[in-house]
């Protein structure tokens, strides 16, 4: 959907995807290490910006950009979205995820995508969807704080295969101790990058 | 300065602390095969580093921090300078 939201942190900033940024997510996207645990998509222009069109006009859906802040002009380092809104439980899944190679954006970009859940959509409770190969990432979340909360057999199709996936949990009460520790790191980090740590 | 097996036997502490994985038998373990070693695990073990060697760590060198053989290699080019 077309929304509004921007939010900036220390190095990283979230800003609603457009319609041009479809080059980036062939791009993003069209990095095999990365991408290797996320749905296929079609690696073609028109195609990506047909996604975005009908994006655009879906419910419960807020797609990112995630711009390193810079003076000399903010640079797109990575995509994440917030989806499948459930107004009346007040909670919704965050992925789509994927940085730029050599990027130190994952720390921020994650703080930043529950920020916006928490604070801005006034969700109840955030869940993610991780395939049970991918170590680092469900290593990330329960690092972060999130709870797994149950294994779904067989929930994706990746490349003609039916995967299982990991379902992380947090809630608002947990959000509130992640929320620290994610934070601290994220600015720690971004002094580094900013040259003053 | 510290002898380099010193060096060493310090960041596999470091890195067996931060990533909660015994790691006898890998003699240079990686972020590609230690399923740990996320992207918050990497800075915990940067920052414990730092603070342990009493070193600053670029934002560059954060990122191209792979192997334990990296650390070390780093830490003496910084010893050294």
């Amino acid at each position: 959907m077309r929304h509004d939201i921007h939010l900036s942190g220390h190095a990283f900033s979230l800003r609603p995807i457009e319609l041009s940024d479809a080059p980036l997510i062939v791009s993003l996207r069209g990095h095999a290490r990365r991408t290797r645990y996320l749905h296929r998509i079609p690696l073609d222009l028109r195609a990506q910006e047909g996604y975005l069109n009908r994006y655009f006009d879906r419910d419960g859906d807020y797609y990112f950009v995630i711009d390193r802040l810079a003076a000399d002009g903010d640079r797109a380092e990575g995509l994440i979205a917030i989806y499948d809104v459930d107004v009346e439980h007040r909670r919704a899944e965050w992925g789509r995820w994927v940085i730029r190679p050599r990027s130190l954006a994952a720390i921020e970009s994650a703080w930043l995508i529950y920020r916006v859940g928490f604070e801005r959509l006034g969700l109840e409770e955030m869940y993610c969807h991780t395939l049970v190969d991918n170590t680092a990432a469900l290593s990330f979340h329960d690092r972060a704080g999130l709870v797994r909360h149950r294994r779904l057999e067989g929930f994706v199709e990746l490349d003609g295969e039916r995967r299982d996936v990991i379902e992380h949990l947090l809630t608002r009460d947990q959000w509130r101790t992640t929320s620290v520790n994610l934070a601290r790191r994220a600015q720690q980090l971004a002094l580094r990058m900013n040259g003053a740590g | 300065m510290k002898t380099a097996d010193t060096e060493r036997t310090t960041v596999r502490q470091i890195l067996q602390t931060a990533l909660d994985t015994p790691l006898e038998g890998i003699a240079n373990p990686t972020r590609d095969e230690i399923e740990r070693w996320d992207s918050l695990t990497h800075v915990e073990i940067v920052f414990m580093l730092e603070e342990r060697f009493d070193v600053r760590f670029s934002e560059e060198e954060i990122v191209a921090l792979h192997s334990l053989a990296d650390i070390v290699a780093l830490l003496r080019e910084k010893h050294a300078a």
